[in-house]
C-alpha cells in the first residue's frame, strides 16, 4: 500500500513537474530578479544620480504638474523607495484610461528637478513577467501563473512523499554520476530550501487570491466595493465641484502622514481633481515599511490640508494576508536578508531546472536508440535547453537593448521588452536546429557571452562603467555589473563542463542486433 | 551579526553531517564511535539553537525567524557542497 502511494505520487510529481516546469522556471527566474527590481531600474536609468529626498522630489513633481497639467483628472507621484533615488510623476487627462499613464510620465530626482532619463520599464518588466507574463491579457497571465503555482504546491507535497530518504540524503551530492547526480542536485536544491519553496508558492497564491478564489467577497459583502474600501482603504472618487481652490501644502500633509504612522515614510501620492475645491490627496505608506503592510492609505482635503478619518485598523484575517504577501515580496527586507531571498530564488530556479533535466536523464538510458529518440523526448529536451539558456539570454539582451536603443525612439519601452523575447525566441529557434549536445554547449556559451557583454556595453555607452562605479563607490552599479559577470561565469562553466564530458557511449550491442536483423 | 548567525548554522549543519556514518566515511575516512557520533549531533543541534537565538536577539522573533530560515538554506548548501568536495579528494 505504502509503495503504491509513493509510486502514484512519483507519477504525479513527474508529469505535473514536466507540464508546468518551463513556466515555473520563468516564474522563478523573473521572481528572483524582482527582489532587486529597484536596483535593476536604477541601472537601467543611468542618467539619474544623487541622493534620495522624499519631500523635495514630491514638491518638485507637484510643481511640474502644476505648470504642465492644469485641469487633469488626477496627478500621481510615485515616491522613491528606500533603495531608489528618483520619483516618478504622471497625470491622467479627462477621458483617458490609466493604461495611457506613460504618455504623461516624467522623472524627478532627489532635488526636485526633472531629469531626462531614458524611457524604460526597468526591473518592473521582469517583476510583471513574474505573474502577468507578457503579450497576453493580464488576467490570462495570472490564471496561467496561478495554475502553475497551484501545481507547484502539489509538486512540493508529492515530491516530499516521493523522496525516500529526506534525512539520510540531506547533505548528499554525488557529482559525475549521470542520472544519480541530477536526482541528488534536484533533491538538494528542493530539500535545503524547502521552507522557502513552500512559503513562496503558498504566499504567491495568496497575493492573487481575490482573483483565484473570489467567492468570499460576495459572501460577506453586498457590494464588492465595500470590501476594497475596508481592506485597502479605496473610497469612491470625488465629484468635480467646478469651483477652483488652491492646494494646501503637500509637505505638511506628508508630515501629518509620517506622524500618524509613527515615522513610516509615504510611498505613493494620488491627487484626484487637482485644483478643484473637492480635490482629495491620498498618501499611501511605503510598502517596505514593515513586513505586514500593503500600504495604508490616508486621505486629505486638498484645499485645507486636513486629514480625513483614517481607515479602520485591519482585522486579523486582513493582517494575516498582508504578512503573507509581505513575506512573499520581501519588500520589508533589509539588504542582507534581500540577498538571502535572492539566493533562495536562485536555488528555486535550480530546483526546477534540475527537475526538468532529470526527466530526460532518467529516460535517456531507456531509449531503444539514444541517437534517435522519440519525438516527445526530443521536444522536452529542446524545450529544456531553450528555457534554461534562452530565458536568461533574453534577459541579458533586454539589458543590452536598454543601453543600445536610441533614447528618443518611438515606443522605446515596448521595444526593450520585445528584444527580451526576440533574444529568447532566436536562441530557441537555434536550439531546435542543432543536435542536443551541441545545442546545450552553444546556447549556454551564447548566454554567458551575452551576460559578459552587459557590463562592457554599459562601460562603452555610459559614464557609469564598472571601473568608474568602483572608483565612485557606487554599490548598486558595482553589484549589478558583478552579478552579470558572475552569471556569465556560471553559464561559461556549465558550457565548458558539458564540452569536456565524454560523448555518451552508443549502445553498440543493440545496433549490431538490428544490423543482423 | 547575520554573518555570525550563518556561521553558527554552518557549524550546526556540520555537526549534524558528521553525526551521520556515511559522511564520516566520506569526509574523515573512518566511522566514529557511537559516543562521538552522538556528541557531534548534540553539538550540531546546539549550534543551530545558537544561530536561531542570534537571529532573534538581533531582529526580534518575526524578522529574526525570516533571517534564520534564509541563513539555514545558505548554510545547508555550504555544508552539503563542502562535504561533496571533501569526499572527492
Amino acid at each position: 500500500m505504502k509503495e503504491g502511494l509513493r509510486q502514484s505520487m512519483a507519477w504525479l510529481h513527474t508529469w505535473l513537474g514536466l507540464l508546468f516546469g518551463w513556466l515555473l522556471l520563468a516564474v522563478f527566474v523573473t521572481g528572483t530578479t524582482a527582489y532587486f527590481q529597484d536596483e535593476i531600474t536604477r541601472w537601467m536609468q543611468p542618467e539619474i544620480t544623487g541622493e534620495r529626498h522624499l519631500d523635495a522630489s514630491a514638491e518638485g513633481a507637484l510643481a511640474y504638474m502644476k505648470a504642465h497639467a492644469q485641469g487633469a483628472e488626477s496627478w500621481t507621484i510615485q515616491l522613491p523607495g528606500q533603495r531608489s533615488v528618483a520619483a516618478m510623476g504622471y497625470w491622467k487627462e479627462k477621458g483617458e484610461t490609466f493604461r495611457q499613464w506613460r504618455d504623461h510620465a516624467f522623472m524627478v530626482d532627489g532635488q526636485g528637478r526633472k531629469v531626462d532619463a531614458r524611457d524604460t520599464t526597468g526591473g518592473w518588466l521582469l517583476y510583471r513577467l513574474h505573474f502577468d507574463l507578457h503579450y497576453v491579457p493580464v488576467l490570462w497571465g495570472r490564471w496561467a501563473v496561478g495554475l502553475a503555482a497551484m501545481f507547484m504546491l502539489v509538486a512540493i507535497v508529492s515530491g516530499v512523499i516521493t523522496h525516500k530518504k529526506i534525512f539520510a540524503d540531506f547533505f548528499t551530492m554525488r557529482p559525475g554520476k549521470g542520472q544519480r547526480s541530477w536526482l541528488d542536485a534536484h533533491n538538494l536544491t528542493a530539500v535545503l530550501a524547502l521552507p522557502f519553496h513552500f512559503m513562496i508558492t503558498y504566499t504567491g497564491l495568496v497575493t492573487l487570491m481575490s482573483q483565484y478564489m473570489p467567492w468570499g467577497i460576495p459572501a460577506a459583502y453586498e457590494r464588492p466595493a465595500d470590501y476594497y474600501r475596508d481592506h485597502l482603504g479605496t473610497d469612491a472618487p470625488p465629484k468635480r465641484s467646478g469651483e477652483a481652490a488652491p492646494m494646501a501644502s503637500l509637505t505638511d500633509m506628508i508630515r501629518q502622514a509620517r506622524e500618524h504612522w509613527h515615522g513610516a515614510e509615504p510611498g505613493f501620492i494620488a491627487i484626484a481633481l487637482p485644483g478643484d475645491a473637492n480635490s482629495v490627496v491620498k498618501i499611501t505608506q511605503e510598502t517596505g515599511a514593515a513586513m505586514g503592510t500593503r500600504g495604508e492609505t490616508l486621505a486629505f482635503d486638498a484645499a485645507t490640508g486636513v486629514m480625513r478619518r483614517p481607515p479602520p485598523v485591519k482585522g486579523h484575517a486582513s493582517q494575516t494576508e498582508s504578512v503573507m504577501v509581505g513575506l512573499h515580496a520581501g519588500r520589508f527586507a533589509p539588504l542582507a536578508l534581500r540577498w538571502l531571498y535572492f539566493f533562495s530564488g536562485i536555488v528555486g530556479s535550480a530546483m526546477v531546472a534540475t527537475g526538468l533535466v532529470l526527466w530526460t536523464a532518467k529516460r535517456r538510458q531507456q531509449l531503444p536508440d539514444p541517437s534517435r529518440p522519440y519525438i516527445g523526448f526530443r521536444l522536452v529536451e529542446k524545450l529544456n535547453i531553450a528555457t534554461i539558456s534562452g530565458l536568461p539570454f533574453g534577459i541579458a539582451v533586454y539589458f543590452i537593448a536598454n543601453r543600445l536603443l536610441p533614447t528618443g525612439m518611438a515606443a522605446r519601452v515596448a521595444w526593450e521588452a520585445n528584444w527580451l523575447f526576440i533574444g529568447w525566441g532566436a536562441l530557441m529557434l537555434y536550439v531546435f536546429l542543432r543536435p542536443p549536445r551541441r545545442a546545450w554547449i552553444e546556447s549556454l556559451a551564447v548566454a554567458g557571452a551575452a551576460f559578459l557583454a552587459v557590463p562592457l556595453v554599459d562601460a562603452a555607452t555610459t559614464d557609469r562603467g564598472l571601473l568608474r562605479s568602483l572608483a565612485a563607490g557606487d554599490l548598486v552599479f558595482v553589484s549589478f555589473d558583478l552579478c552579470m559577470l558572475a552569471t556569465a561565469g556560471l553559464f561559461a562553466y556549465a558550457a565548458w563542463k558539458i564540452h569536456r564530458r565524454p560523448v555518451a557511449p552508443v549502445r553498440v550491442a543493440r545496433r549490431t542486433k538490428e544490423a543482423v536483423a | 551579526m547575520i554573518v555570525l548567525c550563518i556561521l553558527a548554522a554552518v557549524a550546526g549543519f556540520t555537526g549534524l553531517c558528521l553525526g551521520m556514518s556515511r559522511h564520516q566515511r566520506d569526509v574523515l575516512g573512518r566511522v566514529l564511535s557511537p559516543f562521538r557520533t552522538r556528541l557531534y549531533k548534540a553539538l550540531g543541534w546546539l549550534a543551530m539553537a545558537v544561530s536561531f537565538a542570534l537571529a532573534v536577539a538581533r531582529d526580534g522573533a518575526a524578522l529574526g525567524s525570516v533571517y534564520w530560515v534564509g541563513a539555514l538554506t545558505l548554510a545547508a548548501l555550504i555544508v552539503a557542497l563542502s562535504t561533496t568536495w571533501l569526499s572527492r579528494r
